[in-house]
């Protein structure tokens, strides 16, 4: 179980105008949840997933995996205990190196390289099974450059690539903003897949509402670095986009900020 | 007084192990390295001392190599640990260097011609004369290419590119990108140091100021040598990106002595020579513009 108790940014709190991205949070999720967490810009979900992943620090509270605080971990565990999409395609991938070594680099194990060629023959057949696999247009296609690849070809490689390490939580922060609508079903398709296959824990941040509704297991919406609202899966399955915008304006009285792009 | 055939090969050769360090760090590690004007002298004026109180001249070599992997190393150390920008790191490590320099040799100029030196080897005892140099350099430049397409196509070296490529990316995969990219700087001015010490070993002496204005005749062949390759058909330019860049600095470093030599032999003054090669880095940029995606970022600096 991942767990944060009281977990609370501030940025800029010596400043003039300090930023409250996260306000004392408390949220729980079990293993193998799926979540999918929407909010207006600068609500504080990119903190949330910066701060699960290490690369912000809390100015308070904690984070417990499986009850232990993440502080304790050793570096190298921390940092494989999640893993991270972004929403530009290039972030996930290297540009000027090719598919197979971009697949062969994220099937070394962490931080240990050799001077043996990276894409030998055993790692070939696998690079070509997944490629066979992931079938997103890239079979036979190993020697191309990543930068000569389209938008949903890349993220669909990241996606996979960090899942390759074999982290327990996989935190996807628009990761298919970028696209356009049928690749990104295509690619959603791809990280539920991996979701099931893997028993990963899945924190997806997304701006598209309809999204939002029809996947993932439970829905969470921030507004000023606070959770508003928490729809569990029985409430969830029912829930539909006019529902979801109702619920937006009824908490509109408690200081809940409506993105101008949720609203039709 | 040698042709412009034996200058250019001979120039070329040499400098191309310079070329090679500068797209290791200028094109594979993304880092925009200025250490070269100082690495460079540096070579040369370790060799230059160790020859001269009777060090083995094969010994000698390794000095210069070392010395110009532990000055790549600290500039990589000043931009990674002490968090100096990727200039500053190696504007500070070329001034520095300057002094040290002049500590190693002890004087602004030191002769080797009173020492027996490789390139002396290969010229007079075994009676090839400029041949047999060019042969020997020639050698050197493409065992390095070849060593380093290996090195940068493992494991080791594919993260090295990552590193210069995408730091979020080598990161996540557990590598420490600070690390890679000292020694990634370290084995770049090596073979910059490598050169310089081959250079100055050729003409008998090291000088303080014979690195002066390296990185630019570094970058120019570099671009220069882009733009080239990318006319080459794929057979003969290699089908990596990794042989594709190598192949071009030291194709690069030839084309561009070549230039160099005529215009001189054209009476045009040495002076005006800078001039000449700022236009011919504009144009090569221009060709390398033309043709889209065969070399990313040919234009970069």
């Amino acid at each position: 179980m991942l767990e944060l108790c009281e977990v609370g940014k501030t940025f800029g709190r010596d400043g003039d105008a300090p930023v409250t991205a996260l306000d004392n949070i408390s949220v729980r999720f079990s293993v193998g949840e799926f979540c999918v967490i929407v909010g207006n810009n600068g609500c504080g979900k990119s903190t949330f997933l910066n701060i699960i992943d290490g690369v912000v620090k809390p100015d308070c509270g904690r984070i417990l995996w499986d009850g232990k605080d993440l502080n304790t971990f050793p570096s190298v565990e921390r940092k494989r205990l999640a893993a991270k999409v972004h929403q530009n395609p290039s972030d996930g991938t290297a540009q000027t190196l090719t598919v197979a070594e971009n697949l062969a680099l994220a099937m070394l194990p962490p931080g240990r390289a050799g001077l043996r060629k990276l894409v030998r023959k055993e790692r070939a057949e696998r690079i070509e099974k997944t490629l066979n696999d992931l079938d997103i247009g890239l079979i036979g296609r190993e020697n191309a450059m990543i930068q000569n690849l389209s938008g949903g070809q890349r993220q669909a490689l990241a996606v996979y690539m960090a899942v390759l390490s074999d982290p327990r939580i996989l935190l996807l922060d628009e990761h298919t903003a970028a696209l356009d609508p049928d690749r990104a079903e295509g690619l959603m398709e791809l990280t539920i897949r991996l979701w099931k296959d893997r028993s990963l824990t899945v924190l997806m941040v997304t701006h598209d509402l309809d999204e939002a509704v029809k996947y993932g297991q439970r829905l969470l919406c921030m507004s000023q670095g606070r959770i508003y609202l928490d729809i569990d899966s029985e409430a969830k399955k029912q829930l539909t986009v006019p529902d979801l915008l109702d619920l937006f304006k009824r908490k509109r009285r408690e200081g809940f900020v409506v993105d101008s792009s949720f609203l039709p | 007084m040698i042709g412009i055939a034996e200058a250019t090969l001979l120039q070329g050769f040499a400098l191309g192990l310079l070329v090679l360090g500068l797209a290791i760090s200028f094109r594979f590690l993304d880092f925009p390295d200025l250490t070269v004007d100082g690495s460079f002298v540096l070579g040369a004026a370790t060799g230059a001392h160790a020859i001269r109180i009777g060090i083995p001249v094969i010994v000698a070599l390794l000095m210069a190599v070392g010395a110009g992997f532990i000055a790549g190393c600290c500039t990589g150390l000043l931009h990674s640990r002490f968090r100096l920008s990727k200039l500053l790191s190696g504007i500070l490590m070329m001034i520095a260097l300057y002094s040290v320099n002049f500590r190693v040799m002890g004087a602004s100029n030191l002769s080797l011609l009173q020492s027996r030196t490789l390139p002396d080897y290969f010229s007079h005892a075994m009676g090839f004369g400029t041949i047999g140099v060019i042969v020997f350099f020639g050698f050197s430049a493409i065992c390095a290419k070849i060593v380093l397409d290996l090195i940068l196509r493992s494991e080791w070296g594919s993260v090295l590119r990552t590193v210069g490529d995408n730091e979020t990316l080598a990161t996540s995969l557990g590598f420490s990108t600070s690390r890679m990219k000292i020694i990634g700087l370290g084995l770049a001015n090596s073979l910059v140091a490598l050169s310089g010490t081959l250079v100055s070993q050729y003409q008998g002496f090291a000088d303080i100021s014979m690195g002066i204005g390296m990185i630019i005749v570094g970058v120019a062949s570099l671009i220069i040598g882009e733009a080239v390759v990318q006319t080459l058909p794929r057979r003969l330019r290699g089908s990596s990106i990794v042989q594709r860049r190598t192949t071009a600095a030291l194709i690069g470093a030839l084309v561009y002595q070549l230039i160099v030599n005529v215009t001189l032999r054209l009476g045009i003054a040495p002076t005006d020579l800078k001039l000449i090669t700022a236009l011919l880095v504009i144009i090569a940029v221009m060709i390398g513009r033309t043709r889209e995606y065969a070399f990313a970022g040919i234009d970069r600096y």
